[in-house]
């Protein structure tokens, strides 16, 4: 089975030439800023609303519903920030967009920001991200230059700047409160809610916080309309996606895909089966914070409510490929490491019981389990899970939760047989 | 019944109970001696019988297991032990980690041997041995110091006095 | 709002916490990160419950109330004390079993909620984190990495009430760590709180350290005795010696905190100085008994005219008794308290006004002007109330000569020291325009706007009066404020030359109240007041002079006129803990009980009487003060008419029950700027909050962290024109003396005037003075050699 759709995101990729202004003009680009500024900002909100679309970071919500939920007589500026702290495990497909399409991002955002009737925007680009930053740099730049951003926007009435912030290299702040916190000075840790960000978020002002993907969905809803949008995808999860693979499969990348497609599409057409014709093992729907789901899996639709009803969550779309010579245990500890680390330290669950269960995890794995670890550990995902201060322990718990459900049979191996049954050779890495 | 038949009867149970008596006695005068002869002879201890004095104990290389943390004295019921904690010279320690007992006293005319204060050692420095030749001829000798309570206690019946019933 | 808790219904205030309205219900439910007085923070996970209709658990501690709501706890709930078990075992999974050598071992948040609601044994087979350990943040306080929950309660502490961000948390997942900026040290003068704060032993207070285990201690509640805030305390004993001081939670008064002064000075009473016996001089000073002495002193007094100067750190009864003595045995007037001209004719009214301001009023403020106070050195938990005030949103205005730690919540108005009066005055009826806004904003304010006079007004004869009018004008408040602890005691009793018991004056219907309850008296209306009691002693006007807990040598601002009195007054009478510097002096000595050694009250600024309980006997011979002024009655053939503190009690009471209060009127001649000589510049001065009194005796760790060496504050114009550079030397004429101080050339001390430390270790201030606190000055730069002596280079103040 193969897919034929006309792509949206991605549709410009093979033009190099749109990464500079006059190539993305030549093809259309900040048409719909020009189409926006001659609306209400609450008929863009409507319009958004209309398409349907659902926030690409992970936690899907409704964009329209998000910017709606704005207030706008507080007396109080409005702030529109762009996540582009793109730091899950797996994940690169925001960079990729970037990259190649970095004004669709600028246009976007000022759509938002005419929705809510911000004046500056922010774009919090990833530490790591250097050439990301650079490329968005020269776009803001171009973008001033030819009067789409500055003092009366598209030979408009309206003001907007639009400031790149460069993380530290830290997973927390792409939590959109620890974001928020980067952003002003303070420490990345998350923030108590209520209030909500929309309410009171940078400098305790409205805020609206969408991630990269989102915003560049925006410009051709405004265009096309949401009865465009709505044309791919499904009815709860409408539009396309750019899904991440990686891991054990033959070519991995950035593949747009109609939301709704099965993993099977996506595995074996579009990204050429498992690695060396072997079999599927394990994958995540979207990076490592999502619950693994195995190879009976492999015909759920890749949309909001199939992955959910499957276990799992959709996530940022971040397909890794884990085949049968993978070591489940191996995976796990590793990804569990990597949020040992990132934990911000904030609260209990978190900063101890992944550090904790980081330790079992490569004992276990190095065949130093014992049998009592199984339950500690079913335990440490059980009480990890839904009691931290934010997401991102529920993302460990996850691991440990969904591979000790679906691969405890590889967990006990390992503890009889004092070593891997798979024989792979576990790497202990000093966090 | 008339009163002779009722004396007749009287006398024959209290000669019968004069003679189980005497008979007890005959008995009981010829049976083997139980009585200790402490402190001439002195009887075998139930190897783990802990019932007297104290003893503070060294870990095997060297160091004192104390660290000072006065829990003996605050569990004591009777107020018989006194401590006094210290930073260890790290140079020199006197016992693991940060701290030790620089004093440690116990007044025998106060401890009441219940054993309280070697439940409350968080480190297995207080036990009991089964040393019980406590007996004191001024108020400072019934006070152990802490260099006393080191040394195993001497064997039973070396004590001076002991042997002489003293 | 009305919600059940297990079960049992609670009605409480919106906005409230589930974690507050289950305190209410008396449920109990564990927490570390929690603090009333610290914003939510929801960092531990302790304290889950569930909320019935909620997916998940709940973190009390951070859900306000809502209504109708039902909320299960470890109690009623199997899943909430799962919850909370496993969190204490990830809690624990780091934290060292040293906990028989901690300090906190005992008296352990964490230790008993571990015991209370945690799992009996640890499944963590793993090695234990590790941290070098102890690491000093300030000589006064040590963090012990290891047994750290980060719960955040001393950076969120620095954060939110101090405002001095000295701790932060660094790194993060479970290398996050509490720690200090390399090179820094925790000069906070309210670092002892985070300790009191940590529910665990990492923040540890070094002069406490190892001192003592919690089950050893003996402890007794008290106020403090160093400042007029009147904190509440607990006074901990370790086989009679005071080994720590605590805070005890008064929400009107002190919150649940204490300033380092208050927490760590707490060694006078243990003082090797300490003199507890009775001395007479017959050739040195030698031990006799309190017959023989008191005798003695008897006869001094018969035959000769009195002088009675005392400090401000009795208790109400002392001074009330010495009021009393003083006026119907010594038959005189001249008895004082002060050390300047205290709040001038508006005492009367201060100390029969009762509690215009308190705390609370300070915390709900909307405007507040500062006046003559450097809060945070010299009465620090108000300075902190102050902060509390700013953070709810007040505006506060600080008029004061040399910047205070306000300055991140407030707005100075620099002035002249001086000018204070001149400033509030108003001129042809407009108030001058320095002081304008502030003006307006106080009459919007009404009630809720304050106006505080601190003790530098205290300096100027009518500048106390000048802030009082200027808060009536706008309807506001006016607390007076001075610094030493019962300042506001002795003025209610009438330790005063010209107000007896309770502001009433020596005249008229007023003495006739007074003489209703003493008897007659042959008293003159008016006495000398401190100065004039030290100037007739200095010209053998008084034969007998009594220093009540006062030390003439260090309190008074004219240090050779002290010496003069002291050396001329035939008789010297000294009843304190110690005879120091007066030991040449004394002719009689009579030893007192430190505050902890007696019962009786205290009254902070606000006018609040606080009760101290008696913490351990008095030592040696030494005895409360009001019950050596009955004996002393007694041996001069009068009768107090009190034998027991209930007795003094129900007199006093009957004296200073609440009554109406007059302003006296007095001839006002106006207040103008303080002249200067061209080229001079004003010197003014007051003590800091760390230094060299008797109080801060045996205080090493506090003073090595908090005390300033002596030093010179000069503007940087002024330092200019006389050529002086920050860090060199300088010397200071005034028409008393001089001194060579490092200068600290800086714009915290306003333009024109110079400031110097009052009493720091190796300088006194009063031997630049003459009577007042600031006096005009020269400076000169002093030509030394580079490297010889280096000074510290301050880059400003207190601040």
């Amino acid at each position: 089975m193969s897919v034929t759709f006309e792509r949206r995101l991605t549709r410009d990729w093979d033009d190099p030439g749109v990464i500079a202004i006059d190539g993305y003009r030549a093809k259309g680009g900040y048409e719909a800023l020009k189409n926006a500024l001659t609306k209400e900002p609450a008929a863009i909100i409507d319009t958004v609303k209309a398409s349907g679309l659902r926030g690409r970071g992970g936690a899907g919500f409704p964009a329209g519903v998000k910017w709606s939920f704005v207030p706008t007589t507080t007396g109080k500026p409005t702030y529109v920030v762009v996540n582009f702290d793109e730091s899950e495990p797996g994940t690169c497909n925001n960079r990729e967009l970037v990259d190649r399409d970095p004004h669709r991002l600028l246009e976007g955002t000022a759509i938002a920001a005419l929705a809510i009737g911000c004046r500056t925007a922010f774009i919090y680009v990833r530490g790591e991200y250097l050439a990301q930053s650079l490329v968005l740099g020269t776009a803001i730049g171009e973008a001033y230059e030819a009067g789409f951003l500055g003092t009366g926007i598209a030979g408009s009435d309206v003001d907007l700047d639009i400031v790149l912030h460069r993380g530290a290299g830290a997973y927390i702040c792409g939590e959109e409160t620890a974001l928020l916190n980067s952003l002003e000075g303070f420490r990345g840790q998350p923030r108590l809610r209520p209030p909500f960000p929309a309410v009171e978020g940078l400098y305790a002002s409205p805020t609206v916080i969408n991630n990269v993907e989102t915003l560049m969905s925006v410009p051709d809803i405004v265009l096309r309309g949401p009865e465009w949008f709505r044309e791919l995808g499904t009815e709860k999860s409408p539009g396309t996606k750019l899904f991440t693979i990686s891991g054990k499969v033959e070519r991995p990348g950035n593949y747009e895909l109609p939301l709704g497609t099965p993993l099977r599409v996506l595995l074996e057409d579009v990204a050429g089966g498992v690695l060396g014709g072997r079999s599927l093992k394990a994958w995540t729907p979207g990076g490592s914070s999502t619950p693994l789901l195995t190879a009976d899996h492999i015909d759920t639709p890749l949309d909001y409510e199939s992955v959910a009803a499957a276990g799992s969550l959709l996530g940022t779309g971040a397909v890794m490929v884990l085949d049968d010579t993978d070591c489940v245990v191996d995976a796990a500890q590793r990804m569990t490491r990597f949020y040992a680390n990132e934990s911000c330290g904030k609260c209990t669950p978190c900063r101890e019981g992944t550090w904790w269960a980081e330790r079992v995890l490569g004992r276990i794995a190095e065949g130093y389990g014992h049998p009592e670890d199984l339950p500690v550990m079913r335990d440490m995902g059980k009480h990890i899970m839904f009691r931290a201060f934010c997401a991102l322990a529920d993302g460990a718990a996850a691991v440990i939760d969904s591979s000790l459900k679906h691969f405890s049979e590889e967990f006990e191996e390992h503890v009889q047989l004092g070593r891997c049954p798979l024989q792979v050779e576990h790497e202990e890495v000093a966090v | 019944m008339t009163d002779e038949q009722r004396r007749e009867r009287n006398f024959l149970a209290d000669t019968g109970a004069v003679l189980k008596g005497m008979a007890t006695v005959f008995k009981q005068t010829f049976r083997p001696d139980d009585t200790e002869e402490y402190p001439k002879v002195i009887a075998e201890i139930p190897e783990r019988a802990h019932t007297g004095r104290h003893r503070l104990n060294r870990h095997d290389n060297g160091l004192e297991k104390c660290i000072g943390c006065e829990l003996c004295a605050f569990a004591c019921p009777a107020d018989a032990i006194w401590v006094e904690g210290e930073d260890n010279d790290p140079e020199h320690p006197t016992s693991p980690g940060e701290r030790y007992a620089k004093d440690y006293q116990i007044n025998y005319l106060r401890c009441i041997m219940c054993g309280l204060c070697v439940e409350a050692c968080p480190t297995r420095a207080l036990t009991l041995t089964s040393y019980f030749e406590m007996a004191y001829t001024s108020r400072e000798d019934a006070i152990l110091t802490k260099e006393q309570l080191l040394e195993p206690p001497p064997e039973l019946g070396t004590t001076p006095g002991a042997k002489e019933g003293l | 709002m009305t919600l059940a808790i297990d079960g049992k219904e609670v009605t409480v205030p919106a906005g409230t916490l589930i974690i507050r309205a289950a305190e209410q219900l008396g449920i109990e439910i564990p927490r570390f990160c929690d603090h009333p007085l610290l914003r939510p923070a929801g960092a531990c996970r302790q304290c889950y419950v569930r909320i019935e209709g909620q997916p998940k658990l709940a973190t009390s501690c951070t859900v306000p109330v809502a209504a109708g709501m039902s909320v299960q706890t470890q109690a009623s709930d199997d899943e909430v004390a799962d919850a909370q078990r496993a969190n204490l075992e990830f809690l624990l999974l780091n934290h060292p079993l040293d906990c028989p050598i901690c300090d906190r071992g005992g008296e352990c948040p964490l230790q008993d909620q571990a015991l209370a609601y945690g799992p009996g044994d640890s499944r963590f087979r793993e090695a234990k984190r590790v941290f070098k350990k102890p690491i000093p943040l300030s000589p006064l306080v040590a963090l012990d990495r290891e047994r750290c929950v980060l719960c955040a309660r001393c950076t969120r502490f620095c954060d939110e009430i101090s405002g001095d961000r000295f701790l932060e948390l660094y790194a993060r997942g479970a290398g996050e760590r509490v720690a200090i900026a390399a090179g820094e040290d925790f000069r906070s003068p309210f670092s002892g709180n985070t300790v009191q704060i940590c529910p665990v032993g990492a923040l540890t207070s070094v002069p406490y350290r190892f001192a003592a285990r919690p089950f050893d201690l003996t402890y007794g509640d008290s106020v403090c005795p160093h400042c007029s805030a009147g904190c509440n305390l607990r006074v901990d004993l370790r086989r009679g010696d005071v080994v720590r001081h605590l805070a005890r939670d008064e929400y009107e008064v002190n919150d649940a905190w204490l300033c380092d002064k208050g927490r760590y000075a707490f060694r006078f009473p243990d003082s090797s100085e300490r003199v507890t016996t009775p001395l007479i001089r017959d050739h040195g000073l030698e031990p006799a008994s309190f017959g023989e002495v008191l005798t003695s002193i008897a006869g001094w007094v018969d035959r000769g005219r009195v002088g009675v100067l005392t400090g401000g750190r009795l208790m109400d009864e002392d001074y009330y008794a010495l009021s009393k003595l003083a006026r119907t045995v010594f038959r005189t007037n001249d008895l004082d308290h002060r050390r300047d001209h205290g709040a001038g004719f508006v005492e009367g009214a201060i100390a029969g006004g009762g509690m215009p301001v308190t705390y609370r009023n300070v915390e709900e403020a909307k405007v507040i002007l500062v006046a003559g106070l450097d809060a945070e050195q010299e009465v620090p938990i108000l300075h902190l109330r102050l902060r509390k005030a700013a953070e709810r949103g007040a505006r506060i205005v600080v008029l004061h000569p040399r910047r205070t730690r306000l300055w991140d919540v407030a707005e100075h108005i620099p002035c002249r020291p001086g000018d204070e009066a001149w400033l509030l005055e108003k001129e042809e009826g407009r108030h001058r325009p320095e002081i304008e806004s502030v003006a307006t904003a106080m009459r919007e304010a009404g009630d809720a706007g304050i106006v505080i006079a601190g003790p530098r007004l205290a300096d100027h004869p009518q500048a106390v009066d000048r802030a009082r009018t200027f808060a009536s004008d706008a309807g506001g408040r006016f607390a007076y404020v001075t610094r030493r602890a019962n300042d506001r005691g002795a003025l209610v009793a009438g330790v005063h030359p010209w107000l007896l018991p309770n502001g009433r004056s020596s005249i008229d219907e007023d003495r006739a109240e007074v003489e209703s309850v003493w008897g007659p008296l042959d008293i003159p209306d008016r006495g000398r007041d401190w100065r004039g009691i030290l100037e007739a002693a200095a010209n053998r006007e008084i034969d007998v002079l009594f220093l009540i807990g006062v030390d003439p040598l260090r309190d008074y601002p004219d240090a050779a006129l002290a010496r003069r009195a002291l050396e001329n007054v035939p008789r010297k009478v000294v009843q304190s803990l110690e005879l120091a510097s007066l030991a040449r002096y004394a002719d009689a000595f009579l030893p007192a009980a430190a505050f902890l050694e007696k019962e009786g009250h205290v009254t902070t600024w606000e006018g609040r009487g606080q009760r101290l309980q008696r913490v351990r006997d008095p030592l040696g011979m030494s005895r409360p003060d009001w019950e050596i002024f009955a004996s002393l009655a007694l041996a001069c053939g009068g009768d107090l008419g009190f034998e027991t503190l209930d007795e003094l009690h129900e007199e006093m009471g009957t004296l200073l029950a609440p009554r109406a209060t007059r302003h006296l009127a007095v001839a006002d001649t106006g207040a103008a700027p303080t002249p200067v000589e061209d080229g001079e510049l004003l010197l003014f001065t007051y003590p800091l909050l760390v230094n060299d009194g008797r109080l801060s005796e045996g205080a090493d760790e506090l003073k090595a962290a908090l005390a300033d060496p002596p030093f010179v504050e000069i503007h940087p114009n002024n330092a200019g024109t006389a050529g002086v550079a920050d860090g060199s030397d300088v010397r200071v004429t005034t028409a008393a003396g001089e001194a060579t101080l490092p200068a600290r050339v800086t714009e915290h001390v306003s333009e024109g005037s110079l400031f110097v430390p009052f009493d720091q270790a190796g300088f006194a201030a009063n031997t630049l003075l003459q009577g007042r606190f600031s006096i005009a000055a020269t400076i000169d730069p002093v030509d030394a050699p580079a490297d010889e002596d280096p000074v510290e280079v301050g880059a400003g103040g207190a601040a």
